[in-house]
């Protein structure tokens, strides 16, 4: 009998073996998370610290590691993976790995991971979302940080800024602003004429104007050909009607206390009836799978989108574009915007020198805005605006100005769950023609009660 | 004689040590966590504030929370009778002798080898308006015509239909498998001598094959409803639960509660709803498997 | 009458097969070609540029030994915990064994998913979130197999096991040398079934991991789906690389594999 439970021990003492083996693996495969895409390499050259040693720092012990977690994709990805290697390589003690998330699941897994301690030490906010985070103990404020990092919070565009302080202290380091703008093919708009002379779009600024010139393009050019490339749901024509509704003197959703859902109906619903003609008329290619690819292909004449596509058409071969700001169709101009910032979560420590390498990274993204704004975005540092590396840059003095006409949402923590629980849900359906705009209004104020409610 | 039994216990013990060790503290103890977090707004962060019975009054009045199980439900009412007579058919066809039956058998059970994320995003381009391969695909037969598309993932019946279409066609096979094990269990004297009587095919079917399958269709029918209630990723991936949140999955509702928007009390909550709802099904299996002293 | 089985045979397969054929067809199809028909899917140029780019600059490759490593742990600690307590049940004498079979059986109604939150929660306070282990030690305990195995051992005659007791062999012997042996095709059975499921498993590895060196290919996947353009290439990719092992899996085992589900229904 004693036999057996030696075995049945040894069992079990083997069985603890085999789960500390499986459990010994997590370790090492940490390392190998560079996977820069093949336009990342290219950027390098432009940053004006470039010439600094590149020496990897390894084995002085005097190196901080930071994790960094991004949500960027396509273009956006590649140009921040190129920022990171670049201030790698000219800071050796501090060296960021950039880990990049699903845009869809990014903040759930942040929030996520902060409340269970394996969260990143630097970390990518939306202005938006910054409220929400602020409130959940995420984000942290940083002026400790920042003082010891030498940022100078005056050289930052103060717009952008005002939003990232809450009470007196700051939570974040704007890097951006993104507005939604317009992007036209010029071969196609010069096949059906409506190209002048100065490369622009000969365009009337009017709610008649834009539907006249939509109805050109669609009778002028082939049949197959979408005159206007805009996603069927959720975020593009959201941030249209966003833009109309702004426009019409819209004021967001939300009352200025936060508590109060404030949809005006009126303006909201002739917002969304001007674009569910656009759909139905078939200016806009139905369910279109894949509105990106429509363009970027060359076979849409405009296309509606944020200012990050400006580098994937870019690298597009063959496709001569232009970017202007979204036409002003009702009384004043007024578009949608966000704003990207870098944030420092909470982690279990807290470490202070970490805390200011993070804000040096920050800050120094935030200086070398040329390099993120290949990707599309305007910079947060007017000083870089001036820079001739960003002048040089095609397409985007077109739309800088943009930046002015942005109407931000207001700091409400609800902001997303409002966007993507009611005004996505209900608007979808009046772009499918299955919800009267007045009906959609109504059940958005409703549901955004609710929301703020919760 | 009293020691030996203490060492017996204990000798069970320790066989039984390993498994109740994940049990208990995997299983048994979220039971009991889950229910003090219905008490709580309790976010991902931290627990935040007693609420009382708010959670489940807030439950029963959520018309998203009855959307939801309804949903499942619809899917489970969808899903299990296609099951059951797609994965008969096949079973018949493989059944036959032919020089293609290995094939047969290897094909209709190939599907249920991939992972979920593979089955559900292959559904998804399948799917997809234009360039899909369902709605080419009637193109070219010219069984759509060539100005219209199909927009599978955005009408609400039509999702339904290609959430089905895909659920069938990737688990179809492990019922297929049980269908096929079934019918060779059938004597052949027993077809040989209906044969003789001069029994059609057709008779055949009705008459024997499908009595002998019926004690392993009630198992099927049963196991079916409840993982169908249980499903999730298809469903997330291809349809987002939409439009407007009418293909959403109780499990989704759950899911985008407590991480989405962070309120996993109330996720707990409706996990508990969930949870009778399957203890319900569940007994109902029992009931029926037991009814007639089938063996457990 | 012949021939309609035969046709309808023959569609049938077809059915099944298309969109596998279709999924390799496209993701070697070069990327950014214009598809007017679904003729076009099939015509060249084609290309293995994606290929080489996913395998190269993504986790897609640990991913899919993730899911195979995770999977490989958890069939064989659940099946050995699982046939460790099925023998127990079955053939040994201990007092609160009416109890503890009742406990297994409720274990067979409470879902996974329905305890899916305090679980999260729970395992939190251990912090067994972002780990292997994490992912392997929760899925372990699987009501469902000790009961099966139960009912196969006690298919074993008593008769068998006492004549091993009289030959001095003890309860481990018994277990190892008589009670495995002989339900070799049982416990297979559960093996395969436990590695399909978590093979397939979702929503536990979703919500307990946030590191992307960890992830199993059902979270890894929707990653490499961009936001922002819906190619057809790249998907078509993902799926088909992560679908080789598992598919010359099947193939290498399918006659195991057949046996195995066949014979779960037998108990099930």
């Amino acid at each position: 009998m004693k036999k057996s439970y030696g075995f049945t021990l040894a069992s079990l003492l083997s069985v603890s073996l085999m789960l500390s083996a499986c459990g010994g693996n997590s370790g090492n495969n940490g390392g190998n998370n560079a996977s820069p895409s093949p336009s990342a390499s290219e950027s390098g050259a432009s940053s004006p610290a470039a010439t600094e040693s590149a020496a990897p720092p390894q084995g002085n012990g005097e190196t901080i590691n930071l994790n960094f977690w991004t949500l960027f994709d396509g273009g956006d990805g590649a140009n921040m993976q190129a920022l990171v290697d670049e201030f790698n390589k000219t800071h050796p003690n501090i060296q960021v790995k950039n880990t990049k998330l699903v845009w869809g699941e990014y903040y759930t897994k942040l929030i996520t991971a902060v409340g269970n301690g394996t969260g990143p030490d630097i970390g990518i906010s939306h202005t938006s979302r910054l409220p929400d985070l602020i409130d959940q103990g995420v984000a942290t404020p940083l002026d400790d940080a920042a003082t010891a990092a030498g940022v100078d919070w005056g050289t930052f565009n103060q717009n952008l800024l005002n939003a990232t302080v809450v009470d007196g202290e700051h939570y974040a380091v704007p890097i951006d602003t993104h507005p939604f703008i317009m992007y036209y093919n010029k071969k196609l708009l010069k096949d059906a004429g409506l190209l002048g002379d100065d490369g622009k779009p000969v365009l009337e600024q009017s709610a008649d104007g834009f539907v006249q010139f939509l109805e050109t393009l669609k009778s002028k050019l082939p049949a197959k050909t979408t005159p206007f490339a805009l996603s069927n749901a959720n975020d593009d024509p959201y941030r249209l009607w966003w833009a109309l509704y702004s426009q019409l003197g819209g004021n967001d959703v939300v009352a200025d206390d936060l508590k109060t859902a404030a949809v005006d109906a009126e303006k909201g619903a002739k917002a969304a009836e001007y674009i569910q003609k656009l759909f139905t008329n078939g200016y806009i290619k139905k369910n279109d799978p894949d509105f990106y690819k429509n363009f970027q292909s060359g076979t849409a004449a405009i296309m509606m989108t944020g200012v990050w596509a400006t580098g994937t058409w870019e690298s597009t071969k063959g496709l001569e574009f232009g970017a202007m700001p979204i036409p002003k169709i009702f009384d004043q101009e007024a578009t949608w915007g966000d704003s990207h910032t870098i944030i420092l979560p909470t982690t279990k420590d807290n470490d202070k020198a970490k805390r200011q390498a993070a804000m040096t990274f920050a800050n120094w993204v935030a200086d070398n805005g040329q390099i993120w704004a290949k990707a599309g975005h305007i910079p947060s540092k007017p000083s870089v605006l001036e820079k001739q590396e960003f002048k040089d840059l095609p397409y985007r003095s077109d739309y800088a100005s943009v930046a002015d006409t942005v109407k931000f949402s207001k700091p409400s923590t609800k902001v997303w769950q409002i966007r993507d629980n009611s005004s996505f849900k209900f608007l979808n359906e009046v772009w499918a023609n299955k919800m009267t705009p007045a009906d959609a209004m109504a059940k958005m104020q409703e549901a955004t009660q609710k929301i703020l409610n919760e | 004689m009293k020691m030996s039994k203490l060492r017996a216990d204990a000798q069970a013990l320790l066989f039984l040590l390993p498994f109740l060790a994940v049990y208990g503290l995997f299983t048994i103890w979220p039971m009991i966590k889950g229910v003090e977090m219905t008490f709580y707004k309790w976010t991902l962060i931290k627990k935040m504030k007693y609420v009382g019975w708010d959670n489940y009054q807030r439950m029963f009045n959520d018309p998203e929370v009855w959307a939801a199980i309804w949903h499942s439900t619809i899917f489970v009412i969808l899903t299990t009778p296609t099951m059951i007579v797609l994965a008969i058919s096949l079973a018949l066809i493989a059944n036959r002798q032919s020089r293609l039956q290995k094939l047969y058998r290897s094909v209709f059970f190939l599907p249920s080898v991939l992972s979920v994320a593979v089955a559900s995003y292959l559904g998804l381009f399948v799917f997809q308006p234009y360039n899909g391969f369902v709605n080419s695909l009637l193109h070219l037969l010219q069984l759509l015509p060539a100005n219209s598309e199909l927009f599978w993932l955005t009408e609400e019946n039509l999702s339904w239909i290609a959430l089905t279409l895909i659920t069938l066609w990737w688990t179809v096979g492990f019922n297929f498998i049980l269908y096929l094990s079934a019918m060779q269990d059938i004597p052949d004297e027993v077809k040989e001598a209906a044969r003789l009587d001069g029994a059609t095919d057709w008779v055949l079917f009705w008459k024997i094959t499908l009595p002998h399958l019926s004690p392993i269709t009630k198992t099927i029918t049963m196991l079916q409803i409840i993982s169908s209630f249980k499903v999730f990723l298809q469903i997330y991936i291809i349809t987002g639960g939409g439009p407007l949140d009418k293909t959403r999955p109780i499990i989704q509702l759950i899911y985008q509660t407590g991480f989405r928007k962070n309120d996993l009390g109330y996720a707990a909550t409706m996990s508990y709803m969930l949870f009778v709802i399957l203890l319900v099904l569940s007994a109902l299996q029992y009931w029926i498997n037991n009814r007639k002293g089938a063996n457990a | 009458m012949k021939w309609v089985y035969r046709i309808v045979a023959l569609i049938a397969a077809i059915v099944f097969i298309a969109p596998l054929v279709w999924m390799i067809v496209v993701s070697i199809k070069e990327e950014g070609m214009k598809i007017v028909t679904l003729v076009d899917w099939f015509t060249p140029p084609y290309s293995f540029a994606v290929y080489d780019q996913i395998l190269s600059g993504t986790k897609l490759t640990n991913w899919i030994l993730n899911s195979f490593f995770v999977a490989f742990c958890v069939t064989i600690l659940t099946v050995a915990f699982a046939a460790m307590a099925g023998f127990v049940m079955s053939k040994l004498p201990f007092r609160y064994k009416s109890f503890m079979f009742f406990l297994v059986l409720a274990g067979l109604l409470i879902p996974g998913e329905a305890i899916i939150i305090p679980l999260y929660q729970v395992a939190k306070d251990m912090s067994l979130l972002n780990s292997y282990q994490g992912l392997i030690i929760p899925v372990l305990a699987s009501p469902v197999a000790v009961i099966v195995l139960k009912s196969f051992f006690d298919g074993v005659p008593n008769d068998l096991l006492e004549s091993v007791q009289i030959d001095g062999g003890g309860t481990w012997r018994i277990f190892t040398q008589i009670m495995l042996p002989l339900n070799r095709p049982a416990l297979a059975s559960m093996a395969i079934l436990t590695f399909i499921g978590s093979w397939n498993n979702f929503l536990w590895p979703f919500l307990s991991v946030t590191n992307d060196s960890l992830f199993t290919l059902p979270m890894g996947i929707p990653t490499l789906m961009s936001s922002y353009s819906e190619d057809y290439v790249k998907p078509m990719v993902v799926n088909t690389i992560a679908s080789i092992p598992i598919i010359l899996l099947f193939i290498i085992f399918e006659r195991q594999i057949v046996k195995g589900v066949s014979l779960s229904g037998i108990k099930g």
